[in-house]
């Protein structure tokens, strides 16, 4: 099921297109409220915003190149019980897969929501955002960006998008209801809408917008960006597996990490309350700790490093997304992203997983089959 | 709170002392921090041991203790109810096992100290994190559930009986008494086994606690100890129990008989039987399979093999009634069907299929039903018409008569029997047995009215209008297919049909010296065979493909070409030449074979320039035919016609598009079989029945469909003798062609019956209904449907009892091919005053059939045990029965028979064993130490080779009749039946006890216990002995009303549980829910097992299995590394 | 250390039912192997966290052994069947870190399997022996 419309786009570009067209889904008598990243007065801060009246959407920045965390983890708070009303959300299509993740996960819920995905060129990591932001005089960083990234141009040094989008193998939102096209067109002469299920079908045929087939550029400007990603992938994988292919190297990758488990709660799929680690579990006698440093000369304090990433590897790794948010979020900059989604990698072509790809795919160990994996028995 | 623990470790006398340096452990552990007394002690599981613990517990206010010994699966609970005793929680206490995992294992003692340090340690720093439980209480169901009935079985039931619990005893077989009630002597004492073993039998079928419920096998078991729910799904017997007074009438005449499983096949027994006479309950049973493939073959579903059976016994009426149940035309058919029965017959696996028509035959001829009383026929005024009286008119009336309705036969000729008249020649179907059948239909009362014709005499619309309430219509195809060829009008060519029907009815046409008939069916062999019989000199057969598509019966191409008739395939017909309209020969060309056509049969194509011609001066022309709807415009009503020209009639009711017209035979199949028309008609007539009630035909057209009939049918029985076909004697050619009469003779009675005995049986029950006949009590219903019972029981024993191990794959022993050579179990049937040869001790001649005493006989032990290449264990109680057997022969047939005894080592162990032993010895038997390396054939003899190890020298010892002591082993299914009930099979495939010592009768499940060699070999006193004390477990559990529970399970901590339900996914007993209010997942822990499956998920580690935490878990491991660290691996 | 005079540490989980009871067999029967190993007793091989298998690899372990019931005795119906795809997410994290996969073992071992459970452990150890010690051993701190 899909159905082609579009958006003319007239002067004031396709954010203003844009953020007329969120008005429009606003002022529609279903839609309560709508989730957008929306520029605070603050700082050129852009943070998701739960917008209810139209005229607070003028500072809407759906397709800014900031990422400060994962809506997904907004939205499930916002989904996981009856909001009392239907929601429009805009999301990044890593953000829409590992909200996909949270739904099977009961973290949240598709009731009452319509997905809308945009075409995703990347966006910066905090850092370059921050930069760019206070660099950015005339509040028009969104639009330049926009213009470069999507036409596929070189971004300007050390303001290259971040690495987990430069690695990125879907830049287009596949789980949307609503997919705003902009690969392939140019995107202030007309933005391709497409309604991918029924009830973005709905949406879109109740706004009277004209119908539109979609840009014929637009499948193979994704073919060459994914393809270039792909390339770029393998060879952080490599570089990764090299820098990690064994404990003394893992140890020194991670030697900086002072167990702030920032990294799970930036995490969209570690869904946990509170994480083990933090629990009980890991508050050691005292004694223990000497046992320890007289066991192994010495003991690295905060304990527990490599013990927590590789465990949050194995709880994480099936449904990672490959966000990056994990990077954005470590105190010292470990490359913690490269790490986990070389590892998730590995773990979801075991279980032939695909986070993100179907609401109905159970995550691999929700479920097992009695004739499976005959392979890991006896070796 | 401050640790205190005590640690105590076990020497177990030298078990662990002797490996183990048991006082350095105590002063290691002792060095740790919080331990307050560290101790080493002889026995810890003795009372001064226990006693130990709980003085320490008090004096030094210890909080945990740590028990280093055997395997917490043998002692841990002791130790815990010590802790108890003491007033410390028992879940405070952890053991480590450095028996079965330390000293027991490892030979080098500093290595084996080091390892037992560790696993102390790690109990010490883990039994710090442990937290005081309490057990649940749950109430015990009182009734206990007994699975078999052997002597196990009887024994347990007994007791719980009469305990005064309710206790349901459930058996496979048809009969309670198991293994022990086929014996006939029990060792040492010799009493009879059924002298002891049915007052048992009769006390369980008399005690009012007992529920038996037999022939029947467990299906379902849910819950858990003192709450188990049990599904029995019991077989039907078809013999009402309580009813059933076990008189034995229906098996004085069930015609079917069966090797007898009771006796080991050595004997026989009916299709309904009773094991033996003394069986509980005295019921009868029925084996009935699934219906064998003759009658689901039969196109009007007769019983087969039920009148095959009666033709057996010489019930020659019977067979004939049990046929006309399905078909009013007996002899007919017997004459003249194509016989699907006998495609299908299995008995073409051993040699050739039953002659099935002929017995239809014989039994026709010779039953007399002017004898039979008249049937009964309550009259109904509604009147039906059938019109036609051919096989399906015939068959419509019969059926329609018996229901009661006031039927009119009309046929358009002056004869009655359509085609059975006027298309089937005399020489096959001799007019006196069309005529006698149809007199007995017309016996009951039909009127007749021959020579009207429908369109011409009365229409569908006029029957109406004189009162019929329902038409029939079985007007069948007469009409002859034109050749469409030039010249087919010349004179001289004539068509088939209406060839015959000229001759039937005495008025033949002229032939002349040379006669062609075209066409390769039934009918153009019958025209030419007439054809020839009327003196025609030469007859020829034309037909367009090869002899293999020819439609006509095989046999009755056969038989034309025996009387001279000539056969010529592969030839089309072109056109008639004719000379002054007189025909002189039948112009054809060659033909070839091409791909198949619709028919499925290969397309004949013409191959060029091969004109030629067949000089003949009468043509006839038998190229099919159709039905002759000629009246239908004049008939009236608005009747459906298919494009093939036959009618449309709805499945099943064969209702016509006309409501009251009904119809079937030819008319709606198109030429057919005389079986698949009568068959229709009696499906029309139960149509119209029904439609006369008013009743939904729709129910009909789904019964036609009919579910696939099963093919669970008796095996085929192995190295069956093969026995010839009968074959029917024929008149010879030159006879038959002189005239009309019959050419096939009926059997003769020997040949008939015996042909009958070579039916197998496929159904073992044939349904041929002499049991209901002769049963007064009015106890058989053969509709009866298995049922599924559910009982509520406390606990459960298991006494499922043994197979006996069959010797076949020992070659050598030549069991199965030497008559003489028995199993252990054959020969106590044969010892059997119950059994085959009542009791005394007989040879088989090379038939099977008993005959004389042996003068000789070999006792072969370990057969099959203690032998690696089957079952290693010892059987335990063959050297008994081998003295027993050597007793009774000396008894039965006479002190001077030679016996001898193979044995490896004589084992007698019990009371009086040895004694007995001692007399055996004197009454003279011959034991020879070494078991055979084979057994041979020669000249009568069965000798016996292998080498004497107590004289060193090899033996050849020649007897009449070998004895093999076979193995017992575990029953088939035990490994299905096992997982029933959640139990272990061991190596040697008997279930597994919770310890070989000291918990022999419990299973790994509590509250299922073991009895009787369903756990390991054992002889009679031992299985009663254990069958009790299995009871006794059962009974405590009853008495004590309450069980605990292990309160290992598992908690969901809902401060950190984020409410994914996985774990609600992963819970095999459904034991968690989702709490909507809180958003988190709870655990009911009156479900909950503590398998963890939830704790080994959660990544949150909200879900935690009480006292096997996270933590606990992770401090064992620390306490290994800590201490390996500090004493090495 | 060279390979002779190295002395493997493995811990086994092995549950309740099958495989701690067929090690009770195995010393009832006086087979001796390896000291080597190290049982930890569970109720089912379905409890086994993922958490505690990497423990005892980063704890030094030179091998983690995860045994149960066969297919169909599990005694909790299916606990074997959980155990196994987290054995399978293991094997596909760890190898990558350097604990080569033969140092992560899952097996099935009834209940009167003590033969088995000897042998088992026999092949662990030489296995083991021939990779040698565990990298954790060098590591100075994780």
């Amino acid at each position: 099921m899909s159905q082609g419309f579009k958006i003319e786009v007239k002067e004031g570009g396709a954010e203003c297109a844009l953020r007329d067209f969120l008005e429009k889904i606003l002022n529609l008598d279903e839609i309560r409220a709508v989730l957008t990243p929306l520029r605070l007065p603050y700082q050129g801060a852009v943070m998701p915003v739960l917008v209810s009246h139209g005229d607070r959407l003028g500072a809407a920045e759906p397709l800014s190149p900031a990422y400060p965390l994962s809506g997904a983890r907004i939205l499930s708070r916002l989904t996981r019980q009856e909001a009392g009303g239907r929601v429009a959300a805009v999301l990044r299509p890593c953000e829409i897969r590992a909200f996909v993740e949270l739904v099977k996960l009961k973290q949240a819920s598709l009731d009452n929501l319509i997905l809308i995905g945009a075409d995703c060129a990347g966006a910066f990591s905090n850092d370059v955002y921050k930069r760019a932001a206070a660099e950015d005089a005339d509040g028009d960083l969104a639009r330049r960006f926009r213009q470069a990234a999507y036409a596929g141009e070189e971004l300007p040094a050390g303001y290259e998008t971040a690495p987990a989008c430069r690695v990125c193998g879907h830049i287009t939102p596949d789980g949307a209801d609503v997919l705003i096209g902009l690969f392939g067109v140019d995107a202030d002469r007309e933005i391709w809408l497409e309604a991918r299920t029924e009830v973005g079908k709905a949406l879109l045929e109740g706004m009277d917008l004209p119908e539109g087939e979609e840009p014929k550029a637009r499948s193979g400007v994704i073919k060459d960006r994914v393809g270039k990603n792909r390339e770029r992938r393998d060879e952080m994988f490599h570089k990764t597996r090299e820098a990690t292919g064994g404990l003394e190297k893992l140890a020194s990758y991670l030697a900086s990490c002072v167990n702030c488990l920032n990294c799970r709660v930036a995490c969209p799929v570690c869904y946990c309350r509170e994480c083990v680690f933090g629990t009980d579990v890991f508050e050691h006698e005292p004694r223990q700790y000497m046992n320890w440093a007289d066991r192994k000369g010495a003991v690295k304090m905060p304990a527990d490093t490599v013990f927590y990433h590789l465990t949050r590897m194995a709880h994480m790794a099936a449904s990672c997304v490959g966000c990056g948010q994990c990077s954005n979020a470590c105190p010292n900059d470990i490359p913690v992203m490269d790490l986990f989604c070389t590892v998730a990698h590995g773990v979801q072509e075991g279980f032939e997983y695909e986070p993100g790809r179907d609401v109905e795919e159970p995550p691999p160990l929700a479920v097992f089959r009695e004739d499976e994996f005959a392979e890991v028995v006896g070796r | 709170m401050d640790m205190r623990i005590g640690f105590y470790i076990c020497h177990c006398g030298i078990n662990i002392a002797g490996r183990v340096d048991v006082e350095a452990v105590a002063e290691y552990i002792g060095t740790l921090p919080g331990v307050i007394v560290s101790r080493d002690y002889k026995f810890m599981c003795s009372d001064p041991g226990q006693e130990m613990i709980v003085d320490d517990i008090r004096e030094h206010g210890l909080n945990r203790v740590v028990v280093a010994s055997c395997s917490p699966r043998l002692h841990g609970k002791t130790f815990m109810s010590a802790c108890r005793r003491a007033g410390l929680n028992p879940y405070y206490f952890q053991m480590a096992s450095v028996r079965e995992q330390v000293s027991w294992v490892t030979e080098d003692p500093a290595r084996a100290t080091d390892k037992a340090k560790s696993l102390s340690r790690a109990a010490v720093n883990r039994v710090r994190l442990h937290e005081s439980l309490f057990a649940r209480h749950a109430k015990v169901h009182p009734d206990v559930l007994v699975v078999g009935g052997g002597i196990a079985g009887i024994q347990a039931a007994l007791d719980i009986g009469s305990a005064g619990r309710k206790v349901y005893l459930v058996e496979r077989q048809p009969t309670i008494g198991g293994h022990m009630l086929q014996f006939d002597k029990t060792f040492p004492t010799l009493d009879c086994a059924a002298c002891i073993g049915t007052p048992k039998m009769v006390e369980v079928a008399q005690n009012s606690n007992i529920e038996l419920i037999s022939y029947a096998e467990i299906q379902e078991v849910s819950g858990f100890i003192g709450n188990y729910t049990v599904t029995v799904r019991k077989r039907p017997r078809y013999v009402i129990e309580g009813v059933c007074t076990g008189c034995g009438e229906c098996a004085n005449v069930c015609p079917v008989s069966m090797p007898s499983e009771w006796d080991e096949g050595l004997g026989g027994r009916a299709a309904v039987y009773r094991s033996f006479p003394q069986a509980v309950p005295i019921t009868y049973v029925i084996d009935k399979r699934d219906r064998a493939p003759c009658t689901t073959a039969c196109p009007a579903g007769i019983n087969v093999q039920g009148y095959v059976q009666l033709i057996k016994l010489g019930k020659y009426d019977e067979a004939v009634r049990l046929i006309m149940e399905r078909l009013p035309l007996p002899g007919v058919l017997g004459r003249v069907c194509p016989h699907f029965c006998e495609q299908q017959c299995r008995r073409a696996e051993v040699d050739s299929a039953v002659a099935i028509r002929e017995l239809k035959r014989f039994a026709a001829d010779h039953a007399d039903p002017s004898r039979w009383e008249r049937p009964v026929i309550e009259e109904r005024e509604e009147r039906v018409a059938v019109v036609g009286s051919g096989p399906a008119g015939l068959s419509a009336a019969y059926y329609l008569r018996l229901d009661g309705f006031q039927v009119t036969l009309f046929e358009a000729l002056d004869k009655l029997g359509g085609m059975l008249r006027v298309g089937i020649p005399d020489y096959r179907l001799p007019p006196d047995v069309l005529d006698r059948e149809i007199d007995q239909i017309l016996d009951l009362g039909v009127e007749v009215r021959a020579g009207t014709v429908l369109g011409r005499d009365f229409t569908l619309d006029s029957l109406k209008d004189e009162g019929f309430g329902a038409v029939f219509l079985g007007i069948g195809a007469h009409r002859d297919l034109s050749l469409g060829v030039d010249g087919e009008g010349s004179e001289g060519v004539l068509r088939a049909v209406d060839f015959l029907r000229r001759v039937n009815l005495g008025d033949p046409a002229a032939l002349g010296r040379r006669v062609a008939v075209v066409g390769g069916g039934n009918v153009a062999v019958d025209a030419a065979r007439v054809a020839k019989r009327l003196g025609a000199e030469e007859v020829e057969i034309v037909y367009r493909r090869s002899e293999a598509e020819m439609p006509a019966y095989p046999e009755e191409i056969h038989e034309a070409k025996t009387e001279g008739i000539s056969v010529s395939c592969l030839k089309a017909p072109v056109r008639v030449k004719s000379e002054n309209g007189r025909a002189v020969g039948l112009e054809c060309i060659d033909t070839r074979l091409g791909p198949p056509d619709m028919s499925g049969r290969r397309r004949p194509e013409p191959v060029k320039d091969s004109e030629h011609l067949i000089r003949a001066d009468t043509i006839i022309t038998a190229i099919g035919q159709t039905v002759d709807n000629r009246w239908a415009r004049d008939a009236g009503g608005g009747l459906e016609w298919t494009g093939r020209g036959t009618l449309t009639v709805r499945p099943g009711a064969m209702q016509t598009s006309v409501p009251f017209v009904f119809a079937a035979g030819d008319a709606v199949s198109g030429p057919a079989s005389v079986v698949e028309a009568v068959a229709a008609g009696r499906r029309a007539a139960r149509g119209i029945g029904r439609y006369l009630d008013g009743e939904d035909l729709e129910q009909e057209a789904v019964e036609a469909e009919g579910p696939d009939p099963g093919k669970d049918w008796n095996p085929v029985p192995q190295g069956l003798p093969g026995e010839p076909r009968a074959q029917p004697s024929l008149l010879a050619p030159e006879e038959r062609i002189k005239g009309f009469a019959e050419v096939e003779e009926a059997l003769d009675e020997d040949a008939a019956r015996a042909e009958a005995d070579r039916c197998l049986n496929c159904g073992v029950c044939s349904e041929c209904m002499q049991c209901v006949k002769v049963c007064e009590a009015n106890a058989i219903d053969h509709t009866m449907q298995a049922e599924e019972i559910q009982v509520q029981v406390g606990s459960i024993i298991l006494a499922t009892g043994y197979d006996l191990w069959d010797p076949t794959p020992m070659k050598p022993f030549g069991y199965g091919r030497y008559r003489n050579v028995f199993t252990s179990l054959e020969f106590e049937r044969m010892n059997n005053a119950t059994g085959p040869t009542g009791g005394r001790i007989l040879m088989r001649d090379e038939n099977g059939a008993f005959t004389h005493p042996p003068e000789s006989v070999a006792i072969v032990h370990c057969v099959g045990s203690r032998d690696d290449r089957y079952h290693a264990y010892c059987s335990r109680v063959c050297c008994m029965y081998a003295l027993k057997y050597g007793h009774l022969v000396h008894d039965k047939v006479g002190p001077d028979t030679a016996i001898y005894d193979f044995y490896i080592d004589m084992r007698c162990f019990g009371k009086g064993y040895e004694e007995f032993y001692r007399r055996c010895q004197e009454e003279g038997v011959q034991f020879i130490r070494g078991k055979p390396a084979e057994i041979l054939h020669e000249d009568g003899k069965l000798v016996l080779v292998g080498e004497d190890t107590l004289m060193g020298r090899r033996y050849r010892v020649p007897v009449d009749m070998v004895v093999l002591c076979a193995a017992m082993q575990a029953r088939a299914d035990a490994g299905e039946t096992g997982r029933l009930f959640g139990i272990n099979q061991g190596r040697d495939g008997f279930y597994l006890e919770e310890h070989p010592k000291l918990a022999p009768l419990s299973t790994a499940s509590d509250g299922i216990y073991l009895a009787g060699t369903c756990q390991a070999p054992r002889d009679v006193p031992d299985t009663v002995a254990q069958a009790s004390g299995a009871a006794a477990k059962s009974l405590s559990l009853a008495s004590l009303g309450e069980v605990e529970i292990e309160p290992t399970t598992s908690w969901i901590d809902p401060d950190i549980c984020a409410g994914c339900q996985v774990c609600i996914g992963l819970c095999p007993y459904g034991a968690i829910e989702f709490d909507a209010q809180r958003m988190v997942s709870v655990v009911n822990d009156a479900v909950c097992k503590g398998c963890g499956s939830c704790s080994g998920f959660c990544p949150s580690g909200a879900a935690r299995c009480a006292s096997f935490k996270s933590v606990q878990i992770m401090a064992e491991m620390d306490g290994i590394f800590d201490a390996v660290h500090e004493v090495g691996r | 250390m060279s390979h002779d005079d190295f002395e493997p540490t493995i811990i086994a989980f092995v549950c309740n039912w099958c495989t701690y009871t067929a090690a009770d067999l195995a010393g009832t029967s006086r087979l001796i192997y390896p000291i080597n190993v190290r049982l930890i007793r569970v109720m089912c091989t379905g409890m086994v966290d993922p958490k505690y298998v990497i423990k005892a690899f980063l704890e030094g372990a030179d091998a983690v052994l995860v045994s149960g019931c066969h297919p169909g005795d599990c005694h909790y119906i299916n606990g074997n069947f959980k155990a196994r795809r987290r054995v399978k997410l293991l094997k596909e994290i760890l190898p990558q870190f350097g604990f080569e996969p033969e140092r992560l073992k899952l097996t099935w071992i009834g209940a009167s399997d003590g033969l088995e459970f000897a042998h088992i452990v026999n092949e662990l150890v030489s296995a083991v022996k021939d990779l040698g010690p565990t990298e954790v051993r060098k590591t100075m701190v994780l």
